[in-house]
C-alpha cells in the first residue's frame, strides 16, 4: 500500500521532476503514509457492499472507477432494486442498465425487486412493443430465478397475468413473492399456472390478477408453508379457499363474479383485513370458525360487507372499522348482538363526530373487556361541524345507554378539529366506572385531513 | 448514569491500554461481547485490540444512550400498563435526533466507527454509520466521493477510461 502510493505520487509528479527531487518526494510521502488515516477503502468488502446496497443502483455501479479496490464491488450487491420511477434516463437506458447489472453479477442474489412501466400503450395489448417488453422482463425474471433468490417483487405495468414465466411458481428458494401487474386487459383470461410448487414460500401478494378456482387451489396446496396471502385489486373468480396453515389473509379492493360468495376453510387464520369489495362481490363465508385475533375492515357506505365474519367474535382482540361504511357495519354488528369478550382494542377510523353516540355505546355493551378505544376523526367532519355545535345537548341525551367497560384504560382521539370531541369523551367517561382512564388527543397530520 | 451496585461491571480495554468500566447491560449491546459473556460468564476484563480509546468511548456512549432509552420506554410501559403512542413516538424522535447529532463527525472517525461497529457487532450503530456513509456518497461525482472520503485513485487515466468504456450503461448521461 505504502510503496504503491509513493509510486503514484512520483507518477503524478510526472516527468518534469528532476531525478534528484525524487528522494525528497519519497521522504514526504513516507511521512504522510506513516500517519495513515483510515479511508473508506480499508473497510471489509461486506461492509462496503452494504453501503452500496443503500445507494441508487446506478450510483452503486459508478463507484467502480473510484479506485482498484472498488472496481468489482458492485457485482457483489446481494439485493437489487430497480425502479423506473427513480431512474434518471430513458426507458431504453433502463432496459440496458437492468440487463447489464443483472447479467454481469458475480455473487448470489437474495432479493430482486423490479418496478417498471413497460409500455404506455394501454389500448393495444398485442402491440409488438409490449410483446418485446414481456420478453425482456421475462429474461430478467429467469436470470433472477437462476440465482435462487429469497425475495422477488415485481411491479410491472401492462403485463398479462398469464404471461409470467411459469418457473416463478416453481422456485424452491423463494420465501416472499409479490406480483403486482398494475394493469389488466379488460377481457383478460384468468392466470393459469398448472404446477405450483413453492415449498419455502411464506408470504405471497397478488395485485391485478384474475384468479379462478384451479389457480387458487394450486396456490394454496402448492405452498405448504404459506402464512400470509394478500389479494389486491384482483378479480376473484373462485368460490373456495382452503388452507390449514394460512395465518393472515388480506383481500383489498377486489371484485368478483359468479355466485359472489367465497367459502373459506382456514382453521389457523388469525388476521383478516379487507377493504372495499366492488360490484359483483362478495361475501366471505367462514366454514370453520377461525381463531381470528385481528380484524381490520375498510368499507365505503355502498359496500358494507356481510357480517357473517363476526361469528368468530369470541377470539378477536383487535378490531378496526374504517371508511364511510364503518357506521353501517357497526350497525349490522350491533343488530346481530355477538359478544366480543376477548376484544381489547377497538379502532374506528374516519368516524364523524356526528355519528350516533348511542350506536357506539350499544357496541361497547358487547365488549366488556375493552382496554383501548381509538377514534379517528372523519375527513369531512370539519365541513359539517357548524351544523352540530348547537346540538351538543341532544347528543349528551342520546348517549345514556349504560355500558360497562371495566378494563378500559385508554381512549385515544385522533382529531382534525377538536370541537365537540371533549364533550363526546365526557359523555363516554360518565358511563365508565373505572377512574383511571387516560385520554389522549392527537392531532392528525395535515395530509390526512 | 447511576450504577446499581448489584449490576455486573465489565472492563473493556482499548488498543492503547485505556480501561472503560461499563455495566454488563451496556456491554451486551455489542453482540461480539455478548457472545463472549455467554460462553464464559466469569469474564470481567475484555481486551479489544482493534479499537482505540477515542472510538471505544464513542461506541460506549452510543450503547449507553440506547440502553437508557430502552429502559425508559420499558419503565413507562410498566407504569401505565400500556405505552401511549404519542409518548413513544416522541421518544423515538428524540433518539433519532440524538443519533443524528452523534453522526456529526469527520469521515476518518466515521470509518473508524464503522470498523468498530462491525467488529463489535453493534447492529444499530453499524446501520447508522453505514447509512451516514451512503448519504455522503449520494448525488456526488466520483471525484467528489474520492475527495470526501480521501480515497486515493490508483487507476491511471487510461484504466479509468477503459472501465468507463466497458460499462457504458452505468455512465450514460440522463437527458
Amino acid at each position: 500500500m505504502q510503496t504503491h502510493s509513493v509510486k503514484k505520487l512520483i507518477r503524478r509528479a510526472g516527468h518534469q521532476v528532476e531525478l534528484e527531487a525524487w528522494s525528497h518526494i519519497i521522504t514526504i510521502a513516507e511521512a504522510t503514509m506513516s500517519n495513515t488515516l483510515p479511508d473508506l477503502s480499508n473497510l471489509p468488502d461486506l461492509v462496503l457492499v452494504s453501503i452500496l446496497y443503500l445507494l441508487d443502483p446506478k450510483e452503486a455501479v459508478q463507484t467502480c472507477i473510484l479506485s482498484k479496490r472498488w472496481r468489482n464491488l458492485w457485482t457483489c450487491i446481494p439485493s437489487l432494486n430497480f425502479d423506473i420511477g427513480n431512474f434518471k434516463g430513458t426507458n431504453d437506458a433502463f432496459v440496458h442498465f437492468v440487463s447489464s447489472m443483472l447479467f454481469l453479477r458475480a455473487s448470489k442474489l437474495d432479493t430482486f425487486r423490479l418496478r417498471w412501466y413497460a409500455s404506455q400503450d394501454e389500448v393495444n395489448t398485442d402491440s409488438e412493443e409490449r410483446k418485446a417488453h414481456v420478453i425482456v422482463a421475462n429474461s430478467w425474471i429467469y436470470a433472477a430465478l437462476s440465482c435462487k433468490p429469497l425475495v422477488i417483487s415485481l411491479n410491472v405495468y401492462g403485463f398479462d397475468n398469464s404471461k409470467l414465466p411459469p418457473a416463478l411458481f416453481r422456485c424452491s428458494s423463494l420465501k416472499h413473492l409479490e406480483l403486482h401487474l398494475s394493469c389488466r386487459s379488460i377481457n383478460g383470461e384468468a392466470a393459469e399456472y398448472k404446477y405450483v410448487n413453492l415449498p419455502s414460500l411464506k408470504k405471497l401478494k397478488f395485485g391485478w390478477f384474475i384468479i379462478n378456482d384451479p389457480f387458487m387451489q394450486g396456490i394454496l396446496s402448492g405452498c405448504p408453508l404459506l402464512e400470509e396471502l394478500e389479494l389486491c385489486a384482483c378479480s376473484l373468480n373462485f368460490s373456495e379457499m382452503k388452507s390449514d396453515h394460512l395465518r393472515c389473509l388480506n383481500i383489498l379492493a377486489c371484485q368478483g363474479s359468479g355466485s359472489g360468495v367465497v367459502e373459506i376453510f382456514m382453521p389457523s387464520l388469525v388476521s383478516l383485513q379487507f377493504k372495499n369489495f366492488y360490484p359483483g362481490v362478495k361475501k366471505l363465508s367462514f366454514k370453520s370458525t377461525p381463531p381470528l385475533v385481528k380484524v381490520l375492515v375498510w368499507c365505503d357506505s355502498f359496500s358494507v360487507p356481510e357480517v357473517e365474519l363476526f361469528n368468530c367474535s369470541t377470539t378477536v382482540t383487535d378490531l378496526g372499522l374504517f371508511g364511510s361504511g364503518a357506521e353501517g357495519l357497526l350497525q349490522k354488528i350491533v343488530l346481530k348482538c355477538p359478544i366480543f369478550d376477548s376484544l381489547k382494542q377497538l379502532t374506528l377510523g374516519q368516524w364523524s363526530i356526528n355519528e350516533k353516540l348511542d350506536l357506539l355505546c350499544q357496541f361497547l355493551q358487547h365488549a366488556p373487556n375493552l382496554e383501548k378505544l381509538t377514534i379517528i376523526d372523519k375527513k369531512d367532519s370539519v365541513l359539517k361541524r357548524h351544523t352540530l355545535t348547537g346540538k351538543s345537548e341532544k347528543k349528551g341525551a342520546t348517549g345514556q345507554i349504560p355500558f360497562r367497560c371495566d378494563q378500559l384504560k385508554v381512549i385515544e382521539i385522533k382529531y382534525s378539529d377538536l370541537t365537540g370531541w371533549l364533550e363526546l369523551v365526557d359523555t363516554l367517561l360518565q358511563n365508565i366506572s373505572r377512574r383511571s382512564v387516560s385520554v389522549v388527543y392527537t392531532k392528525l397530520p395535515i395530509e390526512y385531513i | 448514569m447511576a450504577r446499581s451496585s448489584t449490576e455486573n461491571m465489565i472492563t473493556l480495554m482499548s488498543s492503547d491500554g485505556e480501561e472503560f468500566m461499563v455495566t454488563e447491560k451496556v456491554a451486551r449491546e455489542c453482540t461480539t461481547i455478548r457472545n463472549m459473556l455467554e460462553d464464559d460468564c466469569v469474564i470481567t476484563n475484555i481486551p479489544l485490540p482493534n479499537v482505540t480509546s477515542d472510538i471505544l468511548s464513542m461506541v460506549i456512549e452510543y450503547c449507553m444512550e440506547h440502553v437508557a432509552a430502552a429502559e425508559k420506554a420499558a419503565a413507562e410501559t410498566a407504569e401505565k400498563g400500556s405505552s401511549s403512542a404519542p409518548a413513544a413516538a416522541k421518544a423515538n424522535k428524540d433518539l433519532e435526533e440524538w443519533d443524528k447529532a452523534f453522526m456529526n463527525v469527520d469521515v476518518y472517525t466515521l470509518c473508524d466507527l464503522i470498523l468498530a461497529a462491525n467488529y463489535l457487532n453493534v447492529s444499530g450503530l453499524l446501520d447508522l454509520t453505514i447509512q451516514t456513509a451512503a448519504n455522503l456518497i449520494k448525488g456526488k461525482s466520483p471525484e467528489q466521493i474520492r475527495k470526501t472520503f480521501h480515497i486515493q485513485n490508483d487507476l491511471s487515466l487510461e484504466e479509468e477510461e477503459k472501465i468507463r468504456s466497458q460499462t457504458p450503461w452505468a455512465f450514460e448521461k440522463s437527458e
